[in-house]
């Protein structure tokens, strides 16, 4: 009997040690910039979202952030790098259907890059979570995004005038300590209990 | 040249320029393709080498730029493809899969352009082959990006627009050969 609970907790074990949360939220919007205040704005709905528990209303939500052009790096023959800072109080906010503040935060860093000519490109960030009902799953989050269709392509002087486009992404939150971690243990404990009883009885046996 | 070939010669060098800088578009509606590690899916995203470039992600909406996105089931999306890519630019050929066969596409000049770091961009023209997505229309167009192994993507579902611009090409054509005809 001890050898089978100990069979089964160590497949039990190494069957659930490979599942992971990583929250995350879906957006697709419209991106813009001001060259007059060198702001960008992004304005967007949430399209769909991934362990987040209950799973937020995407109807009629909307994720926004607006960063200021801190410096243009166009050291690159091949492509252009704008560099952004946050602005003053919360940098980004989503809000789900039912008008719950979901997340707000500043962005520790923000990049947008593109290769010279083409009008689409990478942007990405760092976002310090400063509230909403998912700051603890959110606390330091990534924001990755393809932006494209641009009325501009990049070029190092295209921050010198306003330019428009789409952009698609998403935010992804901190890894969540699963539960199948905490089986996971509890299965190692098991499968120990049950291997170290194994020689016991085999001894207890021969009396 | 008198000024009604040169316009006729502008006109005809713009009907064959035309579909490729209209190409350089997203074309929607389009397929919104993300990896989600983690995921029931368990994509691992992109991996670039000098010789493959290949996607294991999941189509997750039906991205509209005039209205909501169109959710729909998660589906697998996997891509494939040879070339060569030196650190900085490569192009790519290989064909690639939405779902159990809801579309199935070609692609033959899949440009990778680094954008320094682990991060690429990635876009070319798609032939779609087959699937229950693709209905009448033959050609497409992909864009995405490359951040290490995440990456997002769209994918033009069907594009009107040439069509509609071999007509107007055709439309210019029939005006520039009235115009010769009443000038000689």
């Amino acid at each position: 009997m001890n050898k089978f609970i100990a069979v089964i907790s160590v497949i039990f074990t190494f069957g659930m040690t490979s599942a992971y949360a990583v929250p995350t939220l879906f957006f697709d919007g419209t991106i813009s910039f001001d060259s007059a205040s060198g702001e960008i704005l992004v304005s967007s709905e949430l399209v769909d979202s991934i362990d987040i528990a209950p799973a937020p209303n995407l109807t009629g939500s909307s994720m926004n952030f607006s960063a200021l052009l801190s410096s243009v790096d166009a050291t690159s023959p091949y492509f252009t790098v704008g560099l952004f800072a946050g602005v003053a109080g919360d940098d980004l906010s989503i809000i789900d259907g039912d008008l719950n503040t979901l997340l707000t935060g500043e962005f520790l860093s923000l990049q947008m890059k593109g290769g010279n000519g083409r009008n689409s490109g990478l942007i990405t960030g760092v976002i310090d979570a400063t509230g909403g009902n998912l700051e603890t799953e959110f606390g330091t989050s990534n924001l990755i995004a393809l932006q494209l269709n641009l009325t501009s392509s990049f070029s190092a002087t295209m921050f010198d005038s306003d330019f428009s486009g789409d952009i698609d992404g998403r935010v992804v939150g901190e890894e969540i300590v699963p539960e199948p971690a905490v089986i996971s243990i509890l299965g190692l404990g098991l499968a120990f209990i049950g291997l170290i009883r194994l020689p016991t009885r085999a001894y207890s046996s021969t009396l | 040249m008198n000024l009604s070939q040169r316009l006729s010669r502008l006109l005809l060098a713009a009907l064959f320029i035309l579909p490729g800088v209209l190409h350089a578009d997203v074309v929607y509606p389009a397929l919104d393709i993300h990896n989600i590690p983690g995921s029931p899916q368990f994509d691992s995203g992109a991996n670039l080498t000098g010789f493959t470039f290949d996607i294991d992600a999941t189509v997750i909406a039906i991205a509209n730029n005039t209205g909501p996105d169109i959710d729909i089931p998660d589906q697998d999306f996997n891509l494939a493809s040879v070339g060569n890519y030196d650190g900085s630019i490569g192009m790519f050929s290989g064909s690639f899969t939405v779902g159990g066969g809801l579309l199935t596409g070609t692609f033959s000049d899949l440009v990778v352009l680094s954008l320094g770091g682990s991060d690429a961009e990635f876009y070319g023209d798609v032939i779609y082959t087959g699937g229950s997505m693709a209905g009448s229309f033959t050609t497409g167009y992909i864009d995405g990006i490359i951040s290490g192994s995440d990456v997002i993507a769209k994918l033009g579902a069907v594009v009107p627009v040439p069509a509609a611009v071999w007509l107007f090409g055709s439309g210019l054509i029939g005006l520039v050969a009235v115009s010769r005809r009443k000038s000689a």
